[in-house]
Order: C-alpha cells, then sequence, then structure tokens
C-alpha cells in the first residue's frame, strides 16, 4: 500500500530518519515505535506530505507521492493526531463529514456516511451526533477523530500516538474497536506509538525506529523472540522482555493436545494471550489450565511449562 | 478519618439572593445631586454665564415628583432580586428617567424663551446631566447583566425610540444645544459626514495594514517581536504629536514631487488626518489578529491541514472562525478609539465633528463644544453597542 524507500530527513543538520525503507502491506497494520525522537512521527508525517523527504522515494498506491498534490493525497489517507483537534466550533456530525465536503460528496451520502461512521465507532448517532466536541469526553472525543479520519473512506489511515492522552481503560476499548474497525474495513493502518503494550497488542507488524533507523520490522512474536539489537530489547522491556513475549503469543501457539481432567478449572479461550494465561495460573494456583478449543476444534490444555518452551 | 465538612457559605452571599446594590447606589447619587446642583442654566444671551435653575424652579412640583418617583422606582426594583423582569424593568425605568429629564428640561426651556426673550439661553445644568448619564449608566449595566439578548436589546430600542420621538415632536427646540445645532444645520450634517468618512477610512487602512502585520507575525513568531516594538512606538507618540508631525513629511514630499497633490496627498487636510488614525489604529487591529490567530488550537490547524484541507479552506473553515470572538473585540475598539480620535482631526483642517469642539472653544460658546463632543460620544457608544449586537449575532452557538 505504501512503500518507504532509503528515505532521508534532517532536521537544521540533525537526521530525524535516516536511510528508512518499509513496506507497509496493504490491509495491514503496521507499528512504528521507538523511543522519543527515533524518528517514527516524522516518517509518518513524510507519509502525507505534512514534511518533505530528503532524500529517497515513497510510494503510495504505486505511484510516487511526489506526483499526487499534497491537498488531494491527504484525503485519500485517514490522519489521527493524539490532540484529536477536533473543530470546537462544529458539531459531531459536521465535523466527520470534513473530508466528505471536502470531496463534494452529495449530502444524503454524508449523512449516511456519518451515522455509519458514529455506529462504526461506537457512539450512538442519536446521542451525538449534534453535539459539540466540548461536551464529550476524552474517549468519546478520539473515537469522534478516529470516524472523522475513516470518512472519506481512505485507503490508508496514519496515526500519530492516536491514544496516547486517554487513561489506561478507555484506550484498551479505543484498541478494542480499532482492531474491530479494521477487520470490518479492511483500511491499511500505519500507527506511531512509543507504548510498548499499545504496540504489541494492535501490530500485526512492527517497524522500530532508533535515532531515525529502521532496527528490525516483523510480527511481535519474531520481535520479541529475537530482538535484532540490543536498542531493539531494551525498546520492548530489557530484562523484563520475556514478559512482553507473552503479550505477543496467544495460548492457542503453545497449547498441545490433551483432555483435560476435572478440577482443573475454568477453560480458557485459544485466542487470549500467554499472559493472560500465566496470570490465572498465578492468582489461581495452577501450572496446568483447560484451552477452549484449539486451532482444529479440539480440546486442549496448556501447562506451565509450554510458557518456557523456546 | 473523618474529613471535617466544609462551611456553607453565609445565605446573604448566595447568587441571586442579594439585593442589587448598583442601582441603588447610582440612583441615589441621582437624587443627591439633584437637590443639590441646578437642573438647567439660564443665560441671558449664547456667550454670558448664566445662573442655575432647580429642578423644582425648572419643572415645576408636577415634574420634579415625576423624576423622584422613577427613581423611586428603581430603587424598589433594585431590593426585589427575585422579581423575574427585574433587570428589564429597571433599564426601561432608567430610560424614562433619560427621556422624561431631557423633556423636562425642554420644557423649561420653552417657558423660559417665553418669558424673557428670543436671546435667552436655557443650557442643561450639572444636575441634569448627572440624572442623564445615570440613567446612561442603569441602562448599560442592565444590558450587560441581563443574560437574554431581547431583554439586552429591548430597553435599549425603547429608549432610542423615545428619544427620536421626543426630538421630532419639537419639545426640545429651545435647549441651546438645540439652537446651536438649527442655526448650521447643514454643516452640521457635512461635518457629520465628514467625521465618519475619516474614520471609514482610517479604520479600513488600519483593519487592512494591521491585519496583514497581525497574520504576518503569526505566520513568523520570530518576527513578532520586533515588528510589535515597532508599532509600540507609535502608540507611544501623543495623538495630538501625531497629526501635526505627518505635516511636515508630507509637506516636503509633495512639494519634491508636486504630483502627489493630484492625488490629494498634502501636509493638512483629510490625507494626513486619514494617515495618523490609521497608523493609530494599527497596533490594536495587529495584535488583535495576531492574539485571535495565536488562540486557535494548533491541533486544529494540524488536524485541517492533514485531512487536505487547502490554504484557504484552513483560514476560512478554522482560523477565521475560531479567531472571531477576538477579532470582532479588535474591530469594536479600534473603531470606538478611532470615532474619538478623529475629533483631532478638526486641527489640521481636516473637518469632522471635532469643527465645532474648536470653534466653540475659540468663541466661548460651551454649546457648541457640547455639540460637537456629544455628537462624537453618541457615535462611539452607537459603534460600540451596535457591534456588540453584531458579536452577539455571530457568535451564538446553533441550536441543535
Amino acid at each position: 500500500m505504501i512503500r518507504f524507500e532509503g528515505i532521508c530527513k534532517s532536521f537544521g543538520g540533525a537526521r530525524a530518519v535516516n536511510d528508512v525503507t518499509l513496506d507497509v502491506a496493504r490491509g495491514s497494520l503496521c507499528a512504528l515505535v521507538g523511543t522519543s525522537g527515533s524518528g517514527k512521527s516524522t516518517l509518518l508525517r513524510l507519509a502525507n506530505r505534512l514534511l518533505e523527504a530528503d532524500e529517497g522515494s515513497i510510494r503510495f498506491d504505486g505511484a510516487d507521492v511526489t506526483n499526487i498534490p499534497p491537498v488531494e493525497l491527504r484525503r485519500r489517507m485517514g490522519y489521527v493526531i493524539q490532540s484529536v483537534g477536533l473543530f470546537p466550533h462544529w458539531t459531531v456530525e459536521r465535523n466527520i463529514a470534513t473530508v466528505p465536503r471536502l470531496l463534494g460528496w452529495p449530502s444524503a451520502r454524508i449523512d449516511q456516511r456519518v451515522a455509519e461512521l458514529l455506529d462504526l465507532v461506537g457512539l450512538p448517532p442519536g446521542l451525538h451526533a449534534r453535539r459539540y466536541p466540548d461536551e464529550l469526553s476524552g474517549g468519546q472525543q478520539q473515537r469522534v477523530g478516529v470516524a472523522r479520519a475513516l470518512a472519506g473512506e481512505p485507503e490508508l489511515l496514519l496515526m500519530d500516538e492516536p491514544f496516547g492522552a486517554v487513561d489506561p481503560p478507555t484506550r484498551r476499548g479505543l484498541q478494542d474497536s480499532l482492531m474491530a474497525i479494521q477487520k470490518r474495513t479492511g483500511t491499511t493502518i500505519l500507527l506511531v506509538t512509543h507504548d510498548v503494550e499499545e504496540a504489541i497488542r494492535l501490530g500485526g507488524t512492527l517497524a522500530v525506529l532508533d535515532q531515525g533507523r529502521l532496527l528490525q520490522t516483523g510480527t511481535p512474536a519474531q520481535v520479541l523472540a529475537q530482538p535484532a539489537t540490543d536498542a531493539v530489547a531494551r525498546f520492548f522491556g530489557g530484562p523484563l522482555l520475556g514478559l512482553n513475549r507473552l503479550k505477543a503469543l496467544r495460548v492457542g501457539d503453545r497449547a498441545h493436545a490433551g483432555a483435560p481432567s476435572p478440577g482443573e478449572g475454568e477453560p480458557i479461550d485459544a485466542e487470549a494471550t500467554l499472559e493472560a494465561a500465566l496470570a490465572r495460573m498465578v492468582a489461581e494456583g495452577r501450572s496446568r489450565l483447560p484451552v477452549r478449543r484449539l486451532a482444529n476444534g479440539a480440546p486442549g490444555v496448556l501447562d506451565l511449562a509450554d510458557l518456557v518452551r523456546p | 478519618m473523618r474529613i471535617p465538612a466544609g462551611r456553607e457559605p453565609a445565605p446573604a452571599l448566595r447568587a441571586g439572593t442579594d439585593i442589587d446594590v448598583l442601582p441603588l447606589l447610582i440612583s441615589a447619587l441621582a437624587l443627591a445631586a439633584l437637590l443639590l446642583g441646578g437642573f438647567v442654566v439660564v443665560a441671558p444671551n449664547r456667550l454670558l454665564s448664566g445662573s442655575p435653575l432647580s429642578l423644582w424652579q425648572a419643572a415645576g412640583p408636577g415634574g420634579a415628583a415625576s423624576l423622584l418617583a422613577i427613581l423611586g422606582v428603581i430603587a424598589l426594583l433594585a431590593a426585589r432580586p427575585a422579581l423575574r423582569l427585574q433587570r428589564v424593568l429597571i433599564s426601561l425605568a432608567a430610560g424614562a428617567l433619560m427621556l422624561l429629564s431631557l423633556a423636562l428640561a425642554g420644557m423649561a426651556a420653552s417657558e423660559q424663551a417665553v418669558a424673557a426673550g428670543r436671546l435667552t439661553r436655557v443650557s442643561l445644568g450639572a444636575g441634569f446631566w448627572t440624572l442623564f448619564v445615570a440613567g446612561l449608566l442603569l441602562l448599560a449595566d442592565g444590558a450587560e447583566r441581563e443574560p437574554r439578548r431581547a431583554g439586552k436589546a429591548l430597553p435599549l430600542l425603547a429608549t432610542l425610540l423615545g428619544l427620536a420621538a421626543l426630538i421630532a415632536s419639537g419639545r426640545l427646540a429651545h435647549l441651546s444645544l438645540a439652537r446651536e445645532y438649527a442655526v448650521r444645520q447643514q454643516a452640521y450634517l457635512d461635518e457629520l459626514l465628514r467625521h465618519l468618512q475619516l474614520t471609514g477610512a482610517g479604520l479600513a487602512l488600519a483593519l487592512v495594514a494591521g491585519g496583514a502585520i497581525g497574520l504576518l507575525a503569526y505566520r513568523r513568531p520570530q518576527r513578532a517581536g520586533p515588528v510589535f516594538a515597532v508599532l509600540n512606538i507609535v502608540q507611544t507618540i501623543p495623538s495630538l504629536a501625531l497629526f501635526a508631525l505627518l505635516i511636515g513629511p508630507l509637506t516636503v514630499l509633495t512639494g519634491l514631487f508636486p504630483a502627489l497633490r493630484q492625488l490629494g496627498i498634502a501636509g493638512i487636510g483629510p490625507f494626513p488626518a486619514i494617515l495618523a488614525l490609521g497608523l493609530y489604529g494599527l497596533l490594536p487591529v495587529a495584535r488583535g489578529v495576531h492574539a485571535g490567530l495565536s488562540a486557535v488550537p494548533p491541533a486544529v490547524v494540524e488536524a485541517a491541514r492533514g485531512m487536505g484541507m487547502t490554504g484557504g479552506q484552513i483560514v476560512r473553515h478554522t482560523l477565521i472562525p475560531l479567531a472571531l470572538p477576538t477579532l470582532l473585540q479588535t474591530l469594536r475598539l479600534t473603531l470606538v478609539q478611532l470615532i474619538g480620535l478623529a475629533v483631532l482631526a478638526a486641527l489640521i483642517g481636516a473637518g469632522g465633528l471635532g469643527t465645532f469642539i474648536f470653534q466653540g472653544l475659540g468663541q466661548t460658546a460651551a454649546d457648541l463644544v457640547l455639540l460637537g463632543a456629544l455628537s462624537a460620544i453618541a457615535l462611539a457608544l452607537i459603534a460600540d453597542t451596535a457591534l456588540r449586537g453584531l458579536a452577539l449575532f455571530l457568535l451564538r452557538r446553533p441550536a441543535p
């Protein structure tokens, strides 16, 4: 969907992005992760030409972005920022309708799209459409921000630390909604985050950046199993990296076939993370949990030893 | 551990339950001044100074009693905070106070004209002015604090209509002020128009140049400091000096390039006056535009850009609407300031309402001074009220 090739960008002599090559596949969710100043936000802002690259090229759906006028390019990409930036003088529905109106859609289609999106992000249209942003909670505002970014049916959604400013329970709710939305719409998402948990939960692919360089790409399980450099290992927890690895793996990845014996407690879902399984084992004082259903449909079990299997 | 409960506020301090002090105070002051000062001043002719007539002498027992009754009503209303239309009623009573004082003064002037002859001049005295200004203050206070828009506008409109009717009825025609106006009706209209033209042109200049400077300062924050430093210096030049300072350079300029005279450029007259007014408006406009734009959250502009708004759309859809409260306030303050300053334009031969003030000063004809000064004040008040109304209208949040 979007391909960065040999991208360099400097600000006043300091290299913010240094020779980055990255391919984001159509329909995937790629998380750009790294510490502050690693160049991840800069890379994102190069994608929709809020910044222009010094060297290298960016291809969006096969075309070089420098051949697409910035305004047109941005309307084809959704954009969500941490501070949301809803227009305070417009109602929720007017905010969501921003890009469709810029694109000149007929009003009936806009109304339908707004209602559809409010529903998609989990805000009942009847309750929220006519309200103003200052009448919403922070989490609701960001839901509107996501709906607004999706309104023009973008091919790519750019998100710059979208859930950084909300409290952890709200953040998890927003992350769940985002995953559900992606499943339903199939939109390609490029997301910037410095939150390790968020990256592992959301990222189909991780792209780890440090001091402007791309250090490693891969699925969360791959990156956490074999961090390419010390910097990657440090970012994902240093000595606690192993615990974060449990977040990246599912029960189904490690459980084995076997008949649960009685008295082993509630079966756990194969989709649950190993972290959740470990938490239950610790809480319930067991070293084995029954698993509801493996990929082949058969019941299984998960032993404590399965967690540490290489 | 038990946390001690906070103390309840004393009942008298609770909002909405205490007596409204301001109207009481204003009407008490009006009453005091009325009993002490002269209501009107009667002079044998236009230039001699006169002797004061008390309200009782000027308006008779009936007139005096009705004015006192209105003051009493205002005091009573002020003591009834629970009344639903309290503020509107106080404002209406204040308007009635102004109109009745004016009518009584006008009637006194007519009586004197009949009794003492055409040369006699009846001017408005300290007692009248205290009453009139008290009414004006109460009206302004009511318009400021009344929450409903209709409640703000109604007393103002009623008073203005009453004033127009009073003037049209001819009851004020024997007041010295009206006679000063009557002998120079055409000149008055010309100078009033000239005053509006000077103010309008100066304001336009200030808006265009100041707006551009404010926009530049917003776009290039590192240049804002020096730009505002220069504008601050312009602002510190005394206003009269600025008018005078332009005479020299402009005269030299037109001496060097006589062709400029064809364009109306000269050391005296309207051109330097407009230039000076524009220079004075520059700082408030530039500052207002800069402050208004800077108050727009950067995240909103960033989001607008990221969603593919063009530069013009960002200005139209985000910057202007979000800066609008500050921009309207800037417009109002600058306009009121320039209406006042334009009085000085008469000193460099540009005309305007200042003409009457400086003529009156020269002739020691106080009522001629008053004619110019009152007109300028009225213009400023009308502009202020109109722009406040416009702001209320433009800034209302559309009902869902």
